[in-house]
């Protein structure tokens, strides 16, 4: 017998069997899905939807009992979960997982990260023995206090035997799981989609390498709350490194741009444009990397340089050409504003001119950089999201003045002025 | 999930990058305004780029390091909480290591390279002031940023990045015209 009453109010939707299915094809208003004997591939769930992140698929909900019958005997209460998505949570969520299960042989936990339907699969549950809901993982980025109050109902419904985590999608595990031991919820936590390092801290397991990292994490048991000197010790420790490294890049770019002077002089109006070329490489760039880092996170791209992926392709195509739209952009709003405003200026063909060959020159540079970073970062098992960031501001403003030095000597040479 | 054709990317993106474009005309315009100054003194000149991206830095970590705790629910919007007033302390604390590193390298470079124009104090001095006014403006925006995001139902993740990053590249313009304004 459950442990814990089990009542199913209201199902909004069934499904059953182990094809791949999606949430709209069953006509559900609802924004979840029950899923009764028989796994859905969570996997296979999300992949189908490209617009995911945009209108996440919902609620999974996964049930296996072992040594029951007819499982629609058994009776879930969904009404928490149900809760959980009518409060809005669901805006954000990704997928809910409940699985309940006896011991698999050998007692460990059985979390197969190549078939995501072992999400939730039954996990270690010494202490229950029964048939105790044997984990409760919450996909997806609930928002705050919504957050915060799903973490109070699941300590509520005591699920101590089993195990409790929150994944977000590219959320590091341990980090989906403070919030859990803060509650003081014990027990484990089971995720997907969890970076592949953060899934090894900890005595972590790691199995279905690379591309859908499944972990396994003890939850500590003492509750991490950090006083403002702690949070601020920390947060000051981890940036310092990262904004030493792009001082010493934005000084870098500063000498160049000191060095410019006579260019600066020669073409008026130039410096008005480095602020946009700077920003348009980092929003450019810096949002190529993102995309990439997610689409690793997610397993739509794999990590290595290969011309033939699609989305690879798409996307270093999209980024130039949104790189060399704006930069050509940037230099006729600019042209426009100064003449509109009767200030000294350049030719129009000098600064669109300037302002494409940068535009090119320096989008090839920060394609290849931002790919090799993104791709051998994830590789040696680093997050990508935390390492596109700060690289993509540190050589942008470099490589974004120096092309722009080099694109202005060549303008001039060619006759522009 | 964005979708995958360069078309479309480029349709998601464009409309946002020529905005932002236009914003960043707005500091540009700043920097055309004293260029003249800044000619005369390339110490100056030095400082602008590592001026704008410290600042954009400092609002986007602590503006990612607000997103992920609202995540976590781990965050109130009240000047008593700790998370919040943790991560200002350290965005003003960065502001203050650095900054003056920062001005005294700019001057060094420039001295090593044709000659400095203003004392070491000077710049220093400039440099550390709009380092600590960019600081104070990068908490100011990333909270309410985050906070917007978060009472609107966005997700801070996607939205409150690029507008603080922004945000604190024309604020740091600004910030270091009106520095200098006061000071050279």
């Amino acid at each position: 017998m459950l442990p814990h009453e089990f009542a199913v109010p209201e199902v909004l939707g069934e499904f059953s069997g182990t094809e791949p299915a999606r949430v709209d094809d069953l006509g559900l208003a609802a924004r979840y899905l029950v899923v009764r004997d028989g796994a859905a591939p969570l996997d296979a769930l999300c992949r189908e939807d490209d617009d995911r992140d945009r209108h996440p698929l919902g609620v999974v909900i996964e049930v296996e009992f072992a040594g029951v019958e007819d499982p629609g005997e058994v009776d879930l209460d969904v009404r928490l979960l149900a809760g959980l998505t009518a409060r809005g949570l669901g805006e954000r969520l990704a997928g809910v997982v409940v699985a309940a299960g006896e011991l698999p042989a050998g007692g460990e936990a059985a979390f197969d990260g190549e078939g995501a339907g072992a999400v939730g699969a039954p996990v270690d549950n010494k202490r229950g023995g029964d048939a105790a809901p044997a984990a409760l993982a919450l996909l997806g980025d609930g928002v705050g206090e919504r957050r915060r109050e799903v973490v109070g109902r699941v300590n509520d419904q005591r699920l101590a035997d089993g195990g409790v985590g929150v994944v977000g999608r590219e959320r590091r595990v341990d980090e989906a799981v403070a919030p859990f031991t803060k509650a003081g919820a014990e027990g484990t936590a089971v995720g997907v989609g969890g970076h592949r390092r953060a899934c090894r801290a900890g005595g972590a397991k790691t199995r279905g390498r690379g591309r859908r990292p499944a972990a396994l994490l003890p939850a500590p048991r003492e509750p991490p709350i950090m006083s403002v000197r702690e949070t601020a010790t920390e947060a000051y420790r981890e940036a310092l490194p990262v904004v030493a490294v792009s001082a010493v890049g934005g000084l870098f770019a500063g000498v160049v741009l000191g060095g410019m002077e006579s260019e600066l002089a020669r073409i008026p109006g130039l410096l008005l444009l480095v602020p946009a070329l700077l920003a348009t490489r980092g929003n450019v760039y810096g949002s190529l990397g993102a995309r990439l880092a997610s689409a690793l996170h997610q397993g739509l791209v794999e990590p290595r340089v290969d011309l033939g992926d699609e989305r690879l392709r798409a996307a270093v195509a999209a980024a130039l050409a949104n790189g060399v739209l704006v930069s050509g952009f940037a230099a006729t709003a600019g042209f426009a504003l100064l003449a509109g405003l009767g200030r000294d200026h350049a030719t129009l063909p000098t600064l669109v001119g300037v302002a494409l060959v940068a535009g090119v020159v320096s989008g090839l540079v920060l394609t290849v950089v931002v790919v090799l970073t993104v791709f051998l970062g994830f590789r040696r098992g680093l997050n990508p999201d935390t390492l596109a960031g700060p690289v993509v501001t540190t050589t942008g403003d470099v490589v974004g003045i120096a092309t722009m030095l080099a694109a202005a000597r060549l303008v001039l040479a060619l006759g522009g002025g | 999930m964005a979708r995958w054709t360069v078309r479309g990317i480029v349709a998601d993106m464009l409309p946002v990058l020529l905005a932002l474009t236009l914003v960043e005309l707005g500091s540009g315009l700043v920097l055309d305004t004293f260029e003249s100054t800044l000619l005369r003194y390339p110490s100056l000149l030095v400082l602008v780029p590592v001026t704008i991206g410290m600042a954009g830095n400092l609002g986007s970590i602590m503006a990612s390091r607000l997103s992920t705790a609202t995540h976590l629910g781990l965050l109130a919007f009240e000047p008593t909480d700790d998370t919040l007033a943790g991560n200002a302390l350290a965005t003003v604390g960065l502001a203050a290591t650095l900054f003056p590193l920062v001005g005294a390298a700019a001057w060094g470079v420039q001295a090593l390279l044709g000659g400095a124009a203003l004392s070491l104090a000077a710049v220093v001095a400039v440099a550390t002031a709009s380092g600590l006014a960019l600081a104070a403006l990068a908490v100011l925006v990333s909270v309410i940023a985050t906070y917007a995001a978060y009472r609107l139902g966005a997700d801070p993740d996607d939205v409150v990045l690029p507008v603080v990053t922004n945000t604190c590249d024309v604020l740091g313009v600004l910030v270091l015209f009106a520095v200098v304004r006061l000071a050279v």
